[in-house]
Protein backbone atom coordinates (compact mmCIF):
# COMPACT_ATOMS: atom_id res chain seq x y z
CA UNK A 1 0.00 0.00 0.00
CA UNK A 2 2.83 2.46 -0.60
CA UNK A 3 5.68 3.46 1.66
CA UNK A 4 5.87 2.21 5.24
CA UNK A 5 7.82 4.06 7.92
CA UNK A 6 8.81 2.31 11.10
CA UNK A 7 9.50 4.58 14.02
CA UNK A 8 10.44 3.55 17.53
CA UNK A 9 8.74 5.39 20.38
CA UNK A 10 9.07 4.99 24.15
CA UNK A 11 6.12 2.68 24.63
CA UNK A 12 5.47 0.13 21.96
CA UNK A 13 6.11 0.70 18.29
CA UNK A 14 4.04 2.88 16.01
CA UNK A 15 3.90 2.33 12.31
CA UNK A 16 2.97 4.90 9.72
CA UNK A 17 0.87 3.28 7.03
CA UNK A 18 -0.09 5.09 3.88
CA UNK A 19 -3.47 3.89 2.64
CA UNK A 20 -2.60 5.56 -0.55
CA UNK A 21 -4.60 7.40 -3.18
CA UNK A 22 -4.65 4.24 -5.27
CA UNK A 23 -6.54 1.75 -3.20
CA UNK A 24 -9.56 -0.36 -4.05
CA UNK A 25 -11.31 0.35 -0.77
CA UNK A 26 -11.01 4.08 -0.50
CA UNK A 27 -13.63 4.61 -3.21
CA UNK A 28 -11.59 6.98 -5.24
CA UNK A 29 -8.40 8.92 -4.78
CA UNK A 30 -8.43 9.37 -1.04
CA UNK A 31 -5.20 9.12 0.88
CA UNK A 32 -5.29 8.19 4.55
CA UNK A 33 -2.16 8.51 6.64
CA UNK A 34 -2.68 6.01 9.43
CA UNK A 35 -0.49 5.71 12.46
CA UNK A 36 -0.87 2.18 13.74
CA UNK A 37 0.02 0.57 16.99
CA UNK A 38 -0.28 -3.10 16.07
CA UNK A 39 -3.70 -3.32 14.43
CA UNK A 40 -5.17 -0.30 16.20
CA UNK A 41 -5.28 3.05 14.53
CA UNK A 42 -3.98 5.75 16.83
CA UNK A 43 -4.13 8.62 14.39
CA UNK A 44 -5.79 9.07 11.02
CA UNK A 45 -5.15 12.03 8.75
CA UNK A 46 -7.06 12.17 5.47
CA UNK A 47 -5.38 13.90 2.55
CA UNK A 48 -7.67 14.96 -0.23
CA UNK A 49 -7.31 17.08 -3.32
CA UNK A 50 -6.20 14.45 -5.80
CA UNK A 51 -9.32 15.03 -7.87
CA UNK A 52 -9.53 18.81 -7.50
CA UNK A 53 -10.55 20.26 -10.85
CA UNK A 54 -11.35 23.82 -9.84
CA UNK A 55 -15.06 23.65 -10.63
CA UNK A 56 -15.78 26.70 -8.50
CA UNK A 57 -13.25 28.79 -10.40
CA UNK A 58 -14.46 27.46 -13.74
CA UNK A 59 -18.02 28.38 -12.84
CA UNK A 60 -16.97 32.01 -12.78
CA UNK A 61 -15.93 32.02 -16.44
CA UNK A 62 -18.89 30.20 -17.93
CA UNK A 63 -22.45 31.40 -18.10
CA UNK A 64 -25.30 29.91 -16.13
CA UNK A 65 -26.39 27.37 -18.73
CA UNK A 66 -22.85 26.25 -19.49
CA UNK A 67 -22.24 25.70 -15.78
CA UNK A 68 -24.82 22.93 -15.75
CA UNK A 69 -22.32 20.76 -17.61
CA UNK A 70 -19.77 21.06 -14.80
CA UNK A 71 -21.88 19.76 -11.98
CA UNK A 72 -22.95 16.24 -12.93
CA UNK A 73 -19.25 15.47 -13.11
CA UNK A 74 -18.85 16.35 -9.48
CA UNK A 75 -20.75 13.55 -7.81
CA UNK A 76 -20.50 11.29 -10.78
CA UNK A 77 -22.51 8.43 -9.31
CA UNK A 78 -25.66 10.51 -8.96
CA UNK A 79 -25.37 13.05 -11.75
CA UNK A 80 -28.82 14.56 -11.91
CA UNK A 81 -28.87 15.43 -8.20
CA UNK A 82 -26.16 17.98 -8.72
CA UNK A 83 -27.86 19.60 -11.70
CA UNK A 84 -31.09 19.77 -9.74
CA UNK A 85 -29.50 21.53 -6.77
CA UNK A 86 -27.83 24.11 -9.00
CA UNK A 87 -30.99 24.77 -10.96
CA UNK A 88 -32.96 25.22 -7.74
CA UNK A 89 -30.46 27.85 -6.59
CA UNK A 90 -30.54 29.79 -9.86
CA UNK A 91 -34.31 29.60 -10.01
CA UNK A 92 -34.49 31.10 -6.53
CA UNK A 93 -32.16 33.86 -7.68
CA UNK A 94 -34.37 34.75 -10.61
CA UNK A 95 -37.69 33.97 -8.95
CA UNK A 96 -38.83 31.43 -11.52
CA UNK A 97 -41.61 28.98 -11.03
CA UNK A 98 -41.20 25.66 -12.66
CA UNK A 99 -44.25 24.09 -14.35
CA UNK A 100 -45.77 21.10 -12.55
CA UNK A 101 -44.92 18.60 -15.25
CA UNK A 102 -41.25 19.51 -15.08
CA UNK A 103 -41.34 19.18 -11.30
CA UNK A 104 -42.72 15.65 -11.46
CA UNK A 105 -40.16 14.62 -14.04
CA UNK A 106 -37.47 16.10 -11.80
CA UNK A 107 -38.76 14.15 -8.81
CA UNK A 108 -38.76 10.89 -10.76
CA UNK A 109 -35.22 11.45 -12.01
CA UNK A 110 -34.10 12.54 -8.53
CA UNK A 111 -35.33 9.31 -6.98
CA UNK A 112 -33.93 7.23 -9.82
CA UNK A 113 -30.59 8.92 -9.21
CA UNK A 114 -30.81 8.16 -5.52
CA UNK A 115 -31.33 4.48 -6.34
CA UNK A 116 -28.38 4.55 -8.73
CA UNK A 117 -26.15 5.98 -6.07
CA UNK A 118 -27.30 3.61 -3.36
CA UNK A 119 -26.94 0.57 -5.63
CA UNK A 120 -23.35 1.44 -6.35
CA UNK A 121 -22.77 2.15 -2.69
CA UNK A 122 -24.09 -1.24 -1.53
CA UNK A 123 -22.16 -3.00 -4.27
CA UNK A 124 -18.81 -1.49 -3.32
CA UNK A 125 -19.45 -1.53 0.44
CA UNK A 126 -20.29 -5.23 0.41
CA UNK A 127 -17.35 -5.89 -1.89
CA UNK A 128 -14.98 -4.22 0.57
CA UNK A 129 -16.32 -6.40 3.36
CA UNK A 130 -16.00 -9.56 1.32
CA UNK A 131 -19.46 -10.14 -0.15
CA UNK A 132 -18.36 -10.01 -3.75
CA UNK A 133 -21.54 -11.31 -5.36
CA UNK A 134 -23.67 -8.33 -4.30
CA UNK A 135 -21.58 -6.03 -6.48
CA UNK A 136 -22.55 -7.74 -9.71
CA UNK A 137 -26.28 -7.74 -8.96
CA UNK A 138 -26.25 -4.11 -7.89
CA UNK A 139 -24.29 -2.89 -10.88
CA UNK A 140 -26.39 -4.93 -13.31
CA UNK A 141 -29.49 -3.27 -11.91
CA UNK A 142 -27.79 0.07 -12.27
CA UNK A 143 -27.39 -0.63 -15.98
CA UNK A 144 -31.17 -0.49 -16.34
CA UNK A 145 -31.15 2.96 -14.79
CA UNK A 146 -28.36 4.10 -17.07
CA UNK A 147 -30.53 3.00 -19.98
CA UNK A 148 -33.29 5.16 -18.53
CA UNK A 149 -30.94 8.12 -18.37
CA UNK A 150 -29.99 7.56 -21.99
CA UNK A 151 -33.64 7.42 -22.99
CA UNK A 152 -34.44 10.69 -21.23
CA UNK A 153 -31.29 12.75 -21.51
CA UNK A 154 -29.35 11.32 -24.39
CA UNK A 155 -26.32 10.25 -22.37
CA UNK A 156 -25.72 7.46 -19.90
CA UNK A 157 -24.37 9.63 -17.13
CA UNK A 158 -23.67 13.32 -17.58
CA UNK A 159 -26.93 14.28 -19.14
CA UNK A 160 -27.34 18.04 -18.44
CA UNK A 161 -31.02 17.25 -18.68
CA UNK A 162 -32.26 19.38 -15.81
CA UNK A 163 -32.04 23.02 -16.86
CA UNK A 164 -32.82 26.33 -15.22
CA UNK A 165 -36.57 26.71 -15.53
CA UNK A 166 -37.49 23.08 -15.96
CA UNK A 167 -36.07 20.21 -17.91
CA UNK A 168 -34.56 20.26 -21.36
CA UNK A 169 -37.32 18.40 -23.17
CA UNK A 170 -40.28 16.23 -22.39
CA UNK A 171 -39.88 12.54 -21.66
CA UNK A 172 -40.07 10.29 -24.73
CA UNK A 173 -42.75 7.72 -25.42
CA UNK A 174 -42.13 4.47 -23.65
CA UNK A 175 -40.74 6.25 -20.58
CA UNK A 176 -43.84 5.46 -18.56
CA UNK A 177 -43.86 1.73 -19.42
CA UNK A 178 -40.14 1.28 -18.87
CA UNK A 179 -39.98 3.14 -15.58
CA UNK A 180 -43.13 1.56 -14.22
CA UNK A 181 -41.79 -1.89 -15.03
CA UNK A 182 -38.50 -1.08 -13.35
CA UNK A 183 -40.11 0.42 -10.26
CA UNK A 184 -42.39 -2.57 -9.69
CA UNK A 185 -39.55 -5.06 -10.01
CA UNK A 186 -36.93 -3.11 -8.10
CA UNK A 187 -38.13 -4.01 -4.57
CA UNK A 188 -37.53 -7.68 -5.39
CA UNK A 189 -33.88 -6.95 -6.12
CA UNK A 190 -33.52 -5.02 -2.90
CA UNK A 191 -35.14 -7.98 -1.13
CA UNK A 192 -32.50 -10.21 -2.64
CA UNK A 193 -29.65 -8.00 -1.46
CA UNK A 194 -31.33 -7.84 1.95
CA UNK A 195 -31.47 -11.61 2.00
CA UNK A 196 -27.78 -11.82 1.23
CA UNK A 197 -26.57 -9.30 3.76
CA UNK A 198 -28.93 -8.21 6.52
CA UNK A 199 -28.93 -11.35 8.64
CA UNK A 200 -25.60 -12.60 7.39
CA UNK A 201 -23.46 -13.26 10.50
CA UNK A 202 -20.23 -12.20 8.80
CA UNK A 203 -21.76 -8.93 7.65
CA UNK A 204 -23.29 -8.15 11.03
CA UNK A 205 -20.03 -8.97 12.81
CA UNK A 206 -18.20 -6.54 10.62
CA UNK A 207 -20.72 -3.74 10.77
CA UNK A 208 -22.47 -3.72 14.14
CA UNK A 209 -21.03 -1.41 16.81
CA UNK A 210 -18.48 -0.10 14.33
CA UNK A 211 -17.97 3.57 13.57
CA UNK A 212 -20.36 4.90 16.19
CA UNK A 213 -20.87 8.65 16.42
CA UNK A 214 -23.23 10.16 18.96
CA UNK A 215 -25.77 12.87 18.21
CA UNK A 216 -23.83 15.91 19.40
CA UNK A 217 -20.76 14.90 17.44
CA UNK A 218 -22.82 14.31 14.31
CA UNK A 219 -24.46 17.72 14.55
CA UNK A 220 -21.19 19.48 15.33
CA UNK A 221 -19.57 17.88 12.31
CA UNK A 222 -22.47 19.04 10.15
CA UNK A 223 -23.30 15.56 8.94
CA UNK A 224 -26.66 15.30 7.26
CA UNK A 225 -28.55 12.69 5.34
CA UNK A 226 -28.37 8.97 6.11
CA UNK A 227 -25.63 9.52 8.70
CA UNK A 228 -27.91 11.71 10.79
CA UNK A 229 -30.96 9.52 10.28
CA UNK A 230 -28.96 6.54 11.54
CA UNK A 231 -28.52 8.31 14.90
CA UNK A 232 -32.21 8.96 15.29
CA UNK A 233 -32.51 12.59 14.23
CA UNK A 234 -35.52 12.99 11.95
CA UNK A 235 -33.99 15.09 9.24
CA UNK A 236 -34.90 14.79 5.57
CA UNK A 237 -34.88 17.85 3.35
CA UNK A 238 -37.64 16.39 1.24
CA UNK A 239 -39.96 16.59 4.22
CA UNK A 240 -38.49 19.47 6.23
CA UNK A 241 -38.04 22.03 3.45
CA UNK A 242 -39.80 20.50 0.47
CA UNK A 243 -38.65 21.37 -3.02
CA UNK A 244 -40.04 20.32 -6.41
CA UNK A 245 -43.51 19.70 -4.97
CA UNK A 246 -42.31 16.93 -2.66
CA UNK A 247 -45.08 17.78 -0.20
CA UNK A 248 -47.51 16.11 -2.64
CA UNK A 249 -45.71 12.79 -2.37
CA UNK A 250 -46.22 10.17 0.29
CA UNK A 251 -43.18 8.39 1.73
CA UNK A 252 -41.56 7.55 5.07
CA UNK A 253 -38.30 8.79 6.51
CA UNK A 254 -36.05 5.90 7.51
CA UNK A 255 -34.77 6.28 11.06
CA UNK A 256 -32.54 4.13 13.22
CA UNK A 257 -31.07 4.60 16.66
CA UNK A 258 -27.79 2.82 16.87
CA UNK A 259 -25.59 5.15 14.81
CA UNK A 260 -23.19 2.47 13.65
CA UNK A 261 -22.32 1.17 10.20
CA UNK A 262 -25.15 -1.37 10.32
CA UNK A 263 -27.74 1.32 11.09
CA UNK A 264 -26.53 3.40 8.13
CA UNK A 265 -26.82 0.33 5.94
CA UNK A 266 -30.40 -0.26 7.05
CA UNK A 267 -31.33 3.39 6.50
CA UNK A 268 -30.04 3.36 2.93
CA UNK A 269 -31.71 0.05 2.11
CA UNK A 270 -35.00 1.45 3.41
CA UNK A 271 -34.52 4.54 1.26
CA UNK A 272 -34.31 2.39 -1.83
CA UNK A 273 -37.75 0.93 -1.16
CA UNK A 274 -39.18 4.39 -0.58
CA UNK A 275 -37.64 5.70 -3.80
CA UNK A 276 -39.42 3.05 -5.83
CA UNK A 277 -42.70 4.10 -4.20
CA UNK A 278 -42.08 7.75 -5.02
CA UNK A 279 -41.25 6.94 -8.64
CA UNK A 280 -44.56 5.12 -9.07
CA UNK A 281 -46.45 8.04 -7.52
CA UNK A 282 -44.61 10.42 -9.82
CA UNK A 283 -45.53 8.43 -12.88
CA UNK A 284 -49.18 8.48 -11.84
CA UNK A 285 -49.06 12.23 -11.36
CA UNK A 286 -47.45 12.69 -14.77
CA UNK A 287 -50.24 10.70 -16.37
CA UNK A 288 -52.82 12.71 -14.46
CA UNK A 289 -51.46 16.08 -15.42
CA UNK A 290 -51.23 15.21 -19.09
CA UNK A 291 -48.96 16.76 -21.70
CA UNK A 292 -47.82 20.32 -21.10
CA UNK A 293 -44.84 22.66 -20.92
CA UNK A 294 -41.70 21.41 -19.26
CA UNK A 295 -39.88 24.71 -19.24
CA UNK A 296 -40.64 28.12 -17.84
CA UNK A 297 -42.32 30.42 -20.34
CA UNK A 298 -40.33 33.63 -19.97
CA UNK A 299 -38.19 34.06 -23.03
CA UNK A 300 -35.45 35.87 -21.19
CA UNK A 301 -34.45 32.97 -19.00
CA UNK A 302 -35.48 30.00 -21.08
CA UNK A 303 -34.65 29.08 -24.67
CA UNK A 304 -37.66 29.70 -26.90
CA UNK A 305 -38.99 26.81 -28.92
CA UNK A 306 -37.36 26.69 -32.33
CA UNK A 307 -40.68 26.63 -34.15
CA UNK A 308 -41.65 29.91 -32.53
CA UNK A 309 -38.19 31.42 -32.90
CA UNK A 310 -38.24 31.12 -36.66
CA UNK A 311 -41.53 32.99 -36.94
CA UNK A 312 -41.10 35.96 -34.62
CA UNK A 313 -38.18 38.43 -34.73
CA UNK A 314 -38.29 39.12 -31.01
CA UNK A 315 -38.01 35.43 -30.18
CA UNK A 316 -35.22 35.18 -32.72
CA UNK A 317 -33.33 37.83 -30.77
CA UNK A 318 -33.97 36.04 -27.47
CA UNK A 319 -32.80 32.79 -28.98
CA UNK A 320 -29.58 34.44 -30.12
CA UNK A 321 -28.95 36.18 -26.83
CA UNK A 322 -29.72 33.09 -24.78
CA UNK A 323 -27.34 30.82 -26.64
CA UNK A 324 -24.48 33.27 -27.14
CA UNK A 325 -24.33 35.42 -24.06
CA UNK A 326 -26.66 33.64 -21.71
CA UNK A 327 -29.32 35.06 -19.45
CA UNK A 328 -28.59 37.63 -16.76
CA UNK A 329 -30.26 37.04 -13.43
CA UNK A 330 -30.75 40.01 -11.11
CA UNK A 331 -27.94 40.76 -8.67
CA UNK A 332 -28.19 38.90 -5.38
CA UNK A 333 -27.48 35.57 -3.79
CA UNK A 334 -29.39 32.36 -3.25
CA UNK A 335 -28.85 28.93 -1.75
CA UNK A 336 -30.55 25.92 -3.25
CA UNK A 337 -30.24 22.49 -1.74
CA UNK A 338 -31.50 18.96 -2.26
CA UNK A 339 -31.50 15.80 -0.21
CA UNK A 340 -28.90 13.95 -2.20
CA UNK A 341 -28.10 10.31 -1.57
CA UNK A 342 -25.17 11.35 0.61
CA UNK A 343 -26.64 14.23 2.57
CA UNK A 344 -27.47 17.82 1.83
CA UNK A 345 -26.07 18.95 -1.48
CA UNK A 346 -26.29 22.70 -1.84
CA UNK A 347 -25.25 25.44 -4.21
CA UNK A 348 -24.69 28.99 -3.03
CA UNK A 349 -24.83 31.21 -6.10
CA UNK A 350 -23.91 34.90 -6.01
CA UNK A 351 -24.79 37.03 -8.98
CA UNK A 352 -23.79 40.56 -9.86
CA UNK A 353 -26.21 40.96 -12.75
CA UNK A 354 -23.86 39.60 -15.41
CA UNK A 355 -24.26 36.51 -17.55
CA UNK A 356 -21.58 34.68 -15.52
CA UNK A 357 -21.96 34.06 -11.80
CA UNK A 358 -19.76 35.99 -9.40
CA UNK A 359 -19.27 32.99 -7.14
CA UNK A 360 -20.62 29.49 -6.94
CA UNK A 361 -19.92 27.65 -3.71
CA UNK A 362 -20.74 23.99 -3.69
CA UNK A 363 -21.61 22.40 -0.39
CA UNK A 364 -20.69 18.83 -1.06
CA UNK A 365 -21.95 16.35 1.53
CA UNK A 366 -19.03 13.98 1.01
CA UNK A 367 -16.54 16.76 1.87
CA UNK A 368 -18.31 17.44 5.13
CA UNK A 369 -18.89 13.78 6.00
CA UNK A 370 -15.28 12.86 5.39
CA UNK A 371 -14.13 15.25 8.12
CA UNK A 372 -15.82 12.95 10.64
CA UNK A 373 -13.79 9.92 9.53
CA UNK A 374 -10.83 10.39 11.94
CA UNK A 375 -13.28 10.60 14.82
CA UNK A 376 -14.93 7.34 13.80
CA UNK A 377 -11.76 5.45 13.20
CA UNK A 378 -9.23 6.42 15.85
CA UNK A 379 -8.81 3.74 18.46
CA UNK A 380 -10.35 1.07 16.29
CA UNK A 381 -8.94 -1.72 14.19
CA UNK A 382 -7.65 -1.19 10.69
CA UNK A 383 -10.26 -3.47 9.14
CA UNK A 384 -12.99 -1.32 10.68
CA UNK A 385 -11.63 1.72 8.85
CA UNK A 386 -12.61 0.09 5.59
CA UNK A 387 -16.15 -0.49 6.85
CA UNK A 388 -16.38 3.12 8.07
CA UNK A 389 -15.23 4.61 4.78
CA UNK A 390 -17.84 2.55 3.00
CA UNK A 391 -20.57 3.60 5.39
CA UNK A 392 -19.94 7.30 4.87
CA UNK A 393 -20.44 6.76 1.13
CA UNK A 394 -17.95 9.25 -0.21
CA UNK A 395 -17.47 10.15 -3.81
CA UNK A 396 -14.17 11.90 -4.30
CA UNK A 397 -15.43 14.07 -7.12
CA UNK A 398 -17.67 15.81 -4.62
CA UNK A 399 -15.03 15.96 -1.89
CA UNK A 400 -12.47 17.62 -4.10
CA UNK A 401 -14.62 19.36 -6.71
CA UNK B 1 -40.64 25.50 7.96
CA UNK B 2 -43.50 26.58 10.12
CA UNK B 3 -42.37 30.15 10.70
CA UNK B 4 -42.83 32.85 8.11
CA UNK B 5 -39.81 34.74 6.85
CA UNK B 6 -40.74 37.80 8.87
CA UNK B 7 -40.91 35.77 12.06
CA UNK B 8 -37.52 34.23 11.33
CA UNK B 9 -36.09 37.68 10.64
CA UNK B 10 -37.43 39.01 13.94
CA UNK B 11 -36.04 36.00 15.77
CA UNK B 12 -32.59 36.55 14.29
CA UNK B 13 -32.68 40.24 15.16
CA UNK B 14 -33.74 39.45 18.70
CA UNK B 15 -31.02 36.87 19.32
CA UNK B 16 -28.23 38.85 17.71
CA UNK B 17 -29.15 42.16 19.30
CA UNK B 18 -26.56 44.83 18.69
CA UNK B 19 -24.11 42.48 16.97
CA UNK B 20 -26.24 42.53 13.85
CA UNK B 21 -25.61 45.38 11.44
CA UNK B 22 -28.50 44.49 9.15
CA UNK B 23 -30.98 41.61 8.84
CA UNK B 24 -32.97 41.10 5.65
CA UNK B 25 -34.76 38.46 3.60
CA UNK B 26 -33.47 37.72 0.11
CA UNK B 27 -34.48 35.03 -2.38
CA UNK B 28 -35.93 32.75 0.24
CA UNK B 29 -33.32 33.16 2.98
CA UNK B 30 -32.91 35.27 6.09
CA UNK B 31 -29.50 36.94 6.00
CA UNK B 32 -27.89 38.69 8.95
CA UNK B 33 -24.84 40.88 8.50
CA UNK B 34 -22.90 40.95 11.79
CA UNK B 35 -19.91 42.86 13.02
CA UNK B 36 -16.78 40.86 12.22
CA UNK B 37 -15.33 41.18 15.70
CA UNK B 38 -18.28 39.34 17.25
CA UNK B 39 -18.60 36.44 14.83
CA UNK B 40 -17.81 33.74 17.41
CA UNK B 41 -20.28 35.14 19.92
CA UNK B 42 -22.95 35.58 17.25
CA UNK B 43 -22.70 31.97 16.11
CA UNK B 44 -22.55 30.64 19.65
CA UNK B 45 -25.68 32.57 20.59
CA UNK B 46 -27.55 31.39 17.53
CA UNK B 47 -26.58 27.82 18.29
CA UNK B 48 -27.40 27.81 21.98
CA UNK B 49 -30.48 30.02 22.20
CA UNK B 50 -33.65 28.02 22.83
CA UNK B 51 -35.70 29.71 20.19
CA UNK B 52 -33.24 29.34 17.34
CA UNK B 53 -31.34 26.07 18.06
CA UNK B 54 -29.28 26.43 14.90
CA UNK B 55 -27.21 23.36 15.54
CA UNK B 56 -25.67 22.66 12.13
CA UNK B 57 -23.22 24.81 10.20
CA UNK B 58 -24.15 23.80 6.68
CA UNK B 59 -21.23 25.55 5.03
CA UNK B 60 -18.83 28.41 5.41
CA UNK B 61 -17.19 30.29 2.61
CA UNK B 62 -15.85 33.62 1.43
CA UNK B 63 -16.87 35.69 -1.57
CA UNK B 64 -14.40 38.00 -3.27
CA UNK B 65 -16.14 41.21 -4.22
CA UNK B 66 -13.17 42.98 -5.86
CA UNK B 67 -13.04 45.97 -6.34
CA UNK B 68 -15.44 46.68 -3.50
CA UNK B 69 -13.93 47.68 -0.14
CA UNK B 70 -14.09 45.66 2.20
CA UNK B 71 -13.11 42.96 -0.24
CA UNK B 72 -14.32 39.74 1.28
CA UNK B 73 -17.67 38.69 2.65
CA UNK B 74 -17.58 35.62 4.89
CA UNK B 75 -20.75 33.59 4.70
CA UNK B 76 -21.93 31.11 7.32
CA UNK B 77 -25.10 29.18 6.61
CA UNK B 78 -26.80 27.75 9.70
CA UNK B 79 -29.58 25.21 9.81
CA UNK B 80 -31.73 23.97 12.66
CA UNK B 81 -32.64 20.30 12.51
CA UNK B 82 -35.23 20.65 15.25
CA UNK B 83 -36.96 23.87 14.22
CA UNK B 84 -36.29 23.42 10.50
CA UNK B 85 -35.23 26.80 9.32
CA UNK B 86 -32.10 28.47 8.00
CA UNK B 87 -30.24 31.65 8.75
CA UNK B 88 -27.30 32.95 6.80
CA UNK B 89 -24.78 35.00 8.77
CA UNK B 90 -22.40 37.22 6.88
CA UNK B 91 -19.56 39.46 7.90
CA UNK B 92 -17.20 41.59 5.91
CA UNK B 93 -13.46 41.34 5.92
CA UNK B 94 -11.07 43.83 4.44
CA UNK B 95 -7.93 42.79 2.63
CA UNK B 96 -4.59 43.95 4.01
CA UNK B 97 -2.98 46.46 1.69
CA UNK B 98 0.18 44.36 1.71
CA UNK B 99 0.53 41.61 -0.87
CA UNK B 100 2.49 39.31 1.43
CA UNK B 101 0.09 39.46 4.35
CA UNK B 102 -3.19 37.59 4.43
CA UNK B 103 -6.33 38.97 6.10
CA UNK B 104 -7.30 37.44 9.43
CA UNK B 105 -10.54 36.54 11.09
CA UNK B 106 -11.47 34.48 14.13
CA UNK B 107 -12.00 30.79 13.58
CA UNK B 108 -15.38 29.34 14.50
CA UNK B 109 -14.10 25.78 14.76
CA UNK B 110 -14.62 25.97 18.52
CA UNK B 111 -18.34 26.49 17.91
CA UNK B 112 -18.86 23.97 15.11
CA UNK B 113 -16.31 21.27 14.36
CA UNK B 114 -17.22 21.15 10.72
CA UNK B 115 -15.70 24.60 10.31
CA UNK B 116 -12.24 23.05 10.56
CA UNK B 117 -12.31 21.73 7.02
CA UNK B 118 -14.33 24.60 5.60
CA UNK B 119 -11.84 27.12 6.97
CA UNK B 120 -8.93 25.12 5.64
CA UNK B 121 -10.53 25.26 2.22
CA UNK B 122 -11.09 29.00 2.59
CA UNK B 123 -7.45 29.51 3.52
CA UNK B 124 -6.34 27.33 0.64
CA UNK B 125 -8.43 28.87 -2.11
CA UNK B 126 -9.01 32.42 -0.88
CA UNK B 127 -6.03 33.14 1.32
CA UNK B 128 -7.79 34.11 4.54
CA UNK B 129 -6.19 33.06 7.82
CA UNK B 130 -8.24 32.01 10.82
CA UNK B 131 -6.85 32.72 14.27
CA UNK B 132 -7.45 29.91 16.70
CA UNK B 133 -7.77 27.20 14.10
CA UNK B 134 -6.18 23.94 15.33
CA UNK B 135 -4.61 22.89 12.05
CA UNK B 136 -4.57 25.53 9.33
CA UNK B 137 -2.96 24.17 6.19
CA UNK B 138 -3.90 23.63 2.59
CA UNK B 139 -6.48 20.98 1.95
CA UNK B 140 -7.28 20.72 -1.75
CA UNK B 141 -4.11 22.00 -3.35
CA UNK B 142 -0.62 20.60 -2.77
CA UNK B 143 1.27 22.09 0.15
CA UNK B 144 3.74 23.90 -2.07
CA UNK B 145 1.19 25.73 -4.25
CA UNK B 146 1.80 29.41 -4.87
CA UNK B 147 -1.17 31.71 -4.64
CA UNK B 148 -4.82 31.42 -3.81
CA UNK B 149 -6.81 30.50 -6.90
CA UNK B 150 -10.33 31.65 -6.09
CA UNK B 151 -9.23 35.25 -5.74
CA UNK B 152 -10.29 37.34 -8.67
CA UNK B 153 -6.77 38.29 -9.76
CA UNK B 154 -5.72 34.65 -10.15
CA UNK B 155 -6.18 33.68 -13.81
CA UNK B 156 -8.49 30.73 -14.33
CA UNK B 157 -6.04 28.93 -16.62
CA UNK B 158 -3.22 29.11 -14.10
CA UNK B 159 -0.30 31.33 -13.34
CA UNK B 160 2.67 31.01 -15.64
CA UNK B 161 5.31 31.90 -13.05
CA UNK B 162 5.47 30.94 -9.42
CA UNK B 163 7.55 32.35 -6.60
CA UNK B 164 11.10 31.07 -7.01
CA UNK B 165 11.85 27.85 -5.16
CA UNK B 166 8.32 26.89 -4.16
CA UNK B 167 8.01 24.03 -6.63
CA UNK B 168 10.64 22.03 -4.82
CA UNK B 169 8.90 19.49 -2.63
CA UNK B 170 10.80 18.72 0.51
CA UNK B 171 9.17 15.35 1.02
CA UNK B 172 11.15 14.37 4.08
CA UNK B 173 10.02 17.45 5.91
CA UNK B 174 6.47 17.41 4.63
CA UNK B 175 5.60 13.76 4.84
CA UNK B 176 7.87 12.26 7.44
CA UNK B 177 6.41 14.32 10.24
CA UNK B 178 3.75 12.42 12.15
CA UNK B 179 1.94 15.68 12.69
CA UNK B 180 0.81 15.58 9.08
Amino acid sequence: MGSIFVEEQEQGRRMLLNMGPQHPSTHGVLRLLLELSGERITKCVPHIGYLHTGIEKLSEVHNYTQNITHYPRMDYLSPMNNELAYCLAVEKLIGLEVPARADYIRVIMHEVTRCMSHLFWIGTHALDLGAASVFLYAVAEREKLLDLYEMVGGQRMMTSYIRVGGVKSDVPEGFDDYTRKWATEFPKLVDMINGLLTKNPIFTERTQNIGYLDRETCLSYGLMGPLLRAVGINQDLRKDMPYCRYDEFDFDVQLRDEGDVYARYLVRMGEMYESAKIVLQGLDKLKEIGPGRVMWEDDHFAPPKSTEAYVDIERQIHHFKYWTEGFKPPAGEAYGCVESSKGELGFYVVSDGEAKPLRVKIRGPSFVNLAALPEMVEGKLLADAVACIGSIDIVLGEVDR
Amino acid sequence: MNMTFDEQKKLAEEVLGRMAVRVWVENGSVIAMVDTRYIIKALTDLRDHDETQLDVLTFMTAVDYTPREPRFTMVYELYSTSLRFRVRVQCQLADTGNENELPEIDSVSSVYRTAEWHERECYDLMGITFTGHPDLRRILLPENWDGHPLRKEYPFDGKRTWKPGCNVIDSQRMEGDLGL
